[in-house]
Formats: C-alpha cells, sequence, structure tokens
C-alpha cells in the first residue's frame, strides 16, 4: 500500500512540475518586451506612470532605461548603427533630427498612420515640422516640447528699493519683462549688484554656461532674440554678423556680473539647482520646469515665479518626438505603444502630471488649462519661437558653436573671434 | 609530434591567445585599417580610401593639438606630484608608525571608486554657490573661487581631484618596492656607521631606480589616457582648457561621427605611448632577468 501512495505521489510531484514548466514557457514565449532610452525627468516619468496600462491592454511590455541627455546620443548611435538594436522604441531630440533621417535611422510612420487612421493633425505646426515631418515623410510623433522661455521671479524684481536704486543710477526705471536683451542684461546685473550691496545672496539671472549643449542652446535665445540666427534664408552662414556677436558679448557680460562665479562651468542641474534654492531672480530655462517648479517636494520657491517671452523675443523652440529606429526587432509592437502613448486620453494624463505638451486639443483642455494658466502664455511664446536647424551634421554644429561660446566666456576669445571661428568650422559642415 | 611541454603550453596558451587576437588584435587591425578611409558612422561601408589623409588633417587640426599639449601637461604634472607625495607617504608607512594600517586604508580608499563617481563627488563640492568647499572657506573669511569654471583654475582643480584619486597607486607600488628591498646592504651599512640619510641615498634610491621608473611609466600611460574624469568634471571646458586628448578623440568619434578621422588620432596617441611602454617593459625585463 505504501509503495502504491509513493508511486502515486511521485507522478503527482512529476506532474505538477510539467504543468509548471509549461505555463512558465507559454508566458515566456507570449509576453514581448519593448525597451526605450530616455532621459532622467518629469516627461519621462510621467510616461513611467502610464507603462502598466499599456502592459494590461496590449500584453506587451516597456522597459524605459532612464539616464542623463549627456550620454543618450552617443549611446544611441553605437546602437543604431549595428544590424539590429536593443532599442524598440526610439525618442529623438530635435536636433538629432537631420542626423538620423540622413543616415535612414528612423523607420517612416507614414504607412503605420494611414493603416491606423491616426490623426497627425491635432499636433501644433511648429511640433509637426520639428519633431514630426522631414522632407514629407513623417520619421516621428511629438513627445512633448521643451521651449525655453524666461522664468523669472516678480517678487523679487517689484523691490521698491530696487527700483529707486535702479532710477538714482540709470534715470528710468524699469519693468519685468523688458523689451531688449541689452535692457534686460543692464537689469539682471543691476538686481545682483544692488543685493550684493544689501548683503542678500540673490543674482540677477543664473545661466548655464558650461561647455558643449548647455551654453550652446541658452545662447540661442539671445542670438535669436538679437535678431540672429545661423543661417539666412539663403543658406549662407550668418553667425558671425554684428548682432549675434552682440548678443554674446551681452551674454558673457552677463556671465561675468550678473549669474553667480562658476557659471561658466555650470550645466543645466547646477543653473537649476541655483534658482529652485531662491539665489535667482530670473533664468532662461526651459518651459518644462514651470510645473516642476510650483512642486514643494523640489523646489523652495512654490508660486513665486512666471514665465515670459525672451527680451527681444524669439525663444529657442525644442521637443522630442517619438520614433522606431530601422533596425528595430517588431515594428508593429513598437507602434502599438507610440499610438498608445500618444493617443487623446493617455496624452492628457501624461499633460495633467506636467510633462508639456505637443497637440493642439491638450493644450486647450479645460482641466489642463486650470491646472496651467500659463500655458497661453507657452502658446504665444511658441509661435515667435526658433528651432535650431534641422542638418545631417547639427550634433556637431552643437559641439563647435558649445566649444567655441564657452572660448569667449572663459576669456581665451574675443566674441568675435569665437564665432569665426563657428563660422570657418561650419563650411565643412553638411546641410 | 609536439613534445609534452610544448602541449601544455599551447593548451595553456590557446584560451587567453584565442581572447586576445578577438578582443585587441582584431578590433586594432580593423581601427587602422578605417583610419585610411573615410567612413562615417551616418553612412554605411567605409567611405573612400584617402591614404594618410586623416592623419594629415589630424595633425593640422590646431584643437588636436592643443588637446595633446593640455595632456602633456596634465600627465607629466600629474605624475610627478603623484610620484613626491606618493613616495612620501610609502616612506612613513615602511617605518613602523602608530595607526599604519588604519591611514593605509585610507588612503587606498580612493582608488577604489570609479572616476566618475570621483568626478561627480567633487563637482557638488566644489559648486561656486551651493558646495562645501567654497562654504568652508567662507567661515574662514576667504573668498570661494568658481574652481571648475575659469581658466586660470579649471586645470588646476582637474589635476589636484586626480591627484587625490590616483595617489594611492602610487604609494601602493613603492610601498611594495620598499618591503621588498633586500635587508642584508642596510645591516653591512649600519656597521659601517652610516647615516640614516646616507643609507636611504645610497641604498634605497638605487634600489629602488627600478620600481621609481616602472611606477612612473606605468602612470604616465594611464594618465595620459585621462577621460572620465575631464568628461565628468568640465567636457573640456571652460574654453579649451582641460580637453585632453581622449575626450577629443571621443567626441571625433561619437559627436561629430567621423569614425576615421578619430581612429587616425587613435594611432598618433599610439605613436606617442610606444616608447614610453617599451622603456617601461625593457626595464622589468632587465629587473626580473638581473
Amino acid at each position: 500500500m505504501k509503495k502504491i501512495l509513493a508511486v502515486l505521489l511521485a507522478l503527482a510531484m512529476i506532474f505538477s512540475m510539467t504543468a509548471c514548466g509549461n505555463k512558465k514557457g507559454e508566458e515566456v514565449a507570449e509576453t514581448k518586451t519593448l525597451k526605450i532610452l530616455m532621459e532622467d525627468l518629469n516627461a519621462t516619468d510621467q510616461v513611467l506612470a502610464v507603462l502598466d496600462e499599456f502592459e494590461a491592454q496590449t500584453g506587451i511590455k516597456v522597459e524605459a532605461e532612464v539616464i542623463n541627455y549627456a550620454t543618450m546620443h552617443d549611446k544611441l548611435v553605437t546602437q543604431l548603427t549595428a544590424s539590429t538594436s536593443d532599442y524598440d522604441v526610439l525618442v529623438v531630440d530635435c536636433y538629432w533630427v537631420g542626423e538620423f533621417a540622413e543616415a535612414g535611422w528612423m523607420e517612416p510612420l507614414d504607412s503605420y498612420i494611414e493603416r491606423d487612421g491616426f490623426d497627425t493633425s491635432v499636433y501644433l505646426d511648429t511640433m509637426m515640422e520639428m519633431v514630426g515631418e522631414l522632407d514629407g515623410v513623417t520619421y516621428e510623433l511629438p513627445f512633448y516640447n521643451y521651449m525655453m522661455a524666461l522664468i523669472y521671479r516678480p517678487d523679487v524684481f517689484a523691490d521698491e528699493g530696487l527700483h529707486a536704486a535702479y532710477q538714482e543710477k540709470y534715470g528710468t526705471d524699469f519693468v519685468m519683462p523688458c523689451a531688449t536683451l541689452a535692457e534686460y542684461v543692464q537689469i539682471v546685473e543691476f538686481v545682483t549688484e544692488y543685493n550684493k550691496a544689501q548683503g542678500v545672496e540673490m543674482y540677477g539671472t543664473v545661466q548655464q554656461a558650461g561647455r558643449g549643449d548647455p551654453i550652446a542652446v541658452e545662447f540661442c535665445n539671445y542670438m535669436y532674440s538679437n535678431g540672429g540666427d545661423f543661417y539666412d534664408k539663403n543658406g549662407n552662414i550668418t553667425v558671425n554678423n554684428p548682432e549675434v556677436v552682440e548678443a554674446l558679448e551681452l551674454y558673457v557680460d552677463a556671465v561675468n556680473n550678473a549669474s553667480p562665479a562658476g557659471a561658466a562651468g555650470f550645466n543645466l542641474d547646477d543653473a537649476q539647482a541655483v534658482y529652485f534654492s531662491g539665489k535667482a531672480a530670473s533664468f532662461v530655462s526651459y518651459n518644462t520646469f514651470m510645473p516642476i517648479l510650483d512642486d514643494p517636494s523640489q523646489s523652495q520657491i512654490c508660486g513665486l515665479s512666471e514665465i515670459a517671452n525672451i527680451p527681444g523675443g524669439h525663444a529657442l523652440n525644442g521637443g522630442w518626438g517619438w520614433a522606431i529606429p530601422s533596425n528595430a526587432k517588431d515594428k508593429d509592437a513598437s507602434w502599438e505603444f507610440i499610438k498608445f502613448i500618444e493617443s487623446h486620453d493617455i496624452a492628457k494624463k501624461r499633460a495633467l502630471g506636467g510633462s508639456a505638451p505637443t497637440r493642439t486639443d491638450i493644450f486647450q483642455d479645460a482641466d489642463i488649462q486650470a491646472q496651467y494658466p500659463y500655458y497661453d502664455t507657452v502658446l504665444d511664446i511658441m509661435s515667435e519661437a526658433v528651432m535650431l536647424p534641422i542638418m545631417p551634421d547639427s550634433t556637431a554644429l552643437m559641439e563647435i558653436f558649445g566649444r567655441e561660446l564657452s572660448e569667449a566666456v572663459s576669456g581665451a576669445k574675443t566674441a568675435q573671434e569665437a564665432l569665426d571661428q563657428v563660422a570657418l568650422e561650419m563650411k565643412d559642415l553638411k546641410r | 609530434m609536439l613534445s609534452d611541454r610544448r602541449k601544455n603550453i599551447a593548451i595553456f596558451l590557446l584560451p587567453s591567445l584565442v581572447m586576445l587576437i578577438v578582443t585587441v588584435v582584431v578590433p586594432l587591425l580593423y581601427s587602422f585599417a578605417t583610419s585610411f578611409f573615410s567612413l562615417d558612422l551616418k553612412y554605411k561601408g567605409w567611405g573612400e580610401f584617402v591614404g594618410l589623409g586623416n592623419y594629415f588633417s589630424a595633425l593640422k587640426d590646431q584643437y588636436f593639438m592643443g588637446s595633446i599639449k593640455t595632456t602633456v601637461i596634465f600627465s607629466v604634472i600629474v605624475v610627478a606630484i603623484e610620484f613626491i607625495v606618493g613616495f612620501a607617504i610609502a616612506l612613513l608607512f615602511n617605518t613602523n608608525v602608530k595607526g599604519k594600517n588604519f591611514f593605509f586604508s585610507i588612503v587606498i580608499i580612493p582608488m577604489m571608486i570609479t572616476p566618475v563617481a570621483v568626478g561627480l563627488t567633487w563637482r557638488l563640492l566644489l559648486h561656486s554657490t551651493l558646495g562645501v568647499v567654497n562654504w568652508f572657506l567662507s567661515l574662514l573669511g576667504i573668498a570661494g573661487k568658481a574652481w571648475l569654471a575659469d581658466n586660470a583654475t579649471a586645470l588646476a582643480t582637474v589635476i589636484f581631484i586626480d591627484v587625490w584619486q590616483q595617489i594611492s597607486y602610487m604609494v601602493l607600488v613603492l610601498l611594495a618596492g620598499l618591503v621588498s628591498l633586500p635587508k642584508e646592504p642596510y645591516e653591512a651599512a649600519s656597521i659601517d656607521g652610516a647615516s640614516k640619510w646616507q643609507s636611504f641615498k645610497f641604498i634605497t634610491m638605487p634600489l629602488m631606480a627600478p620600481t621609481f621608473l616602472v611606477a612612473i611609466l606605468l602612470r604616465l600611460i594611464t594618465a595620459f589616457k585621462t577621460y572620465d574624469l575631464i568628461y565628468v568634471l568640465t567636457k573640456g571646458g571652460p574654453g579649451t582648457s582641460t580637453e585632453v586628448v581622449s575626450y577629443y578623440i571621443y567626441k571625433t568619434a561619437f559627436t561629430h561621427l567621423k569614425t576615421s578621422k578619430a581612429a587616425a588620432m587613435s594611432f598618433i596617441l599610439l605613436i606617442i605611448l610606444i616608447p614610453v611602454s617599451y622603456i617601461a617593459t625593457r626595464i622589468l625585463k632587465n629587473r626580473n632577468e638581473g
């Protein structure tokens, strides 16, 4: 009897083991996993928050690898040049678009859009132009915008003593936001000087003048607002024209006299830390900071900041797009994800969490308007904003630009010398 | 037929040989070959054959040559300081000083940390308005500096941080050399009435000479290749004041995507380093034979 029981038990155990094995095997075959490389910031957090919902709907799991911006481009390039990529979905910064399209790293999305009837007319034109279509082919769907703007503290600029002292020195009063770049630099320098005399640590502005992308993108706001650009309409290089030289002289002046010492080495995080700790009265930065600035867990100056256009009127527009790498393994699954994340309801959910919108219907949504009343201002600024040139060598352009601007800030070159060098090297870049 | 001895050698050597060929020799030859073409990561294929064009354009590139100059200055100063201070510390550890083990552990710690973490930590400490260093200086009534953002101090600051981290390597190598010195010459010298200074000058220094050379040359080679610290601390800035050659090559390859030019630059760097490593291996060989 015992023997029979033992045999039965053993059989039962073997059976249950194989049953388990089968079940496991099936699961592995069924679960698809998509990998994405993303930047460590709020817009990404909003995506991470809806991944479970996507998995519940489609059974597809999404793994996001979240890293610092500075290493993203180079990490992606090594993956995209291979025959197959680790990543199934791409997020592409607007100034990589020219390079990625030229290299053929992005899959055209037109057939998917047509097949599923996805409406791309909901996107702002500026967004589609920047991180959507290129030469009539749709490579991306706009993910979020990161247009830069002037973020400032009305409470600091409203100080009566400050106004009185300003009037005494310059004979006129000022308003903030002011009309021109030159006026802005004069005001923020005065704020630094005034507060220093009072023994208060409050700088007029804090710049991200560290070499590389930080200084390059911030200075673009100065350049555009002073009437300059990289190229004119006919494609002639205009980066060393007098208005750009003047903008750079103003920028360097602000680094030396309005920003905290050390701004010449600051990247975004450093400048952000100074402004968020309440030690600067303004900074030229991303509109995406506005929701975080009012979050008590991240900011010491909740509810004190406002957003305005760059004095002079032309901010640097920016944004990210969703794309499918042309060496992705399962492009249909990748498209499923992009379609889901950009659907109206999910886009709205992300926008409510503070991810800066790209769709007109989200910008105009009553709930969004109630939560972020300044989005009308953002749209106004965006209508005058300028984007970086989309060209195959745009990352090289920004590297050269960032290096030479840093040379000017450090005093190793004059503004004219630095920009002449940029113009010289731009001749070798593919446009 | 192979003898048993040869068979054994082949069996033990083969796996590492295969690994070396796959991971070192093949990529090296591949990049050497690409340095004669116009390969650009944006485009498939190797591009056109340009002969020595990439080498000439690298040598004419003022920023590449500038970065070599910065690298030489950086390496020489860093190795000199690390050697002098490191040897002093090693001598101290070689005596019966109290709390030796405790301090030895502390000196070794920086070596265990990756340069990226070291860089990030120092970047925070040295932040001009929110960092601890300037705050501490302000307590002493000293005005803080923009350590990493000023042309005058950036390279010196990077050198200081590198010394802080890499000095433990020098201490370790030199201490190992001191410990393994034979005792007999010292005993003979003390019987002959030599002073401590005399036995240091006439026994320690000559006996340590090969160790000195090896430590200095090996450290010189790694200092020449410094990349991560610069990447985290300054990105070569302000301007080009801290741009070292490895960082410049990396930028050429992965930002400008000019792979062939970057390969040519790497081989120029290799040509500079070969004599250094040749001398180092010769000394090591002589010592082992002697």
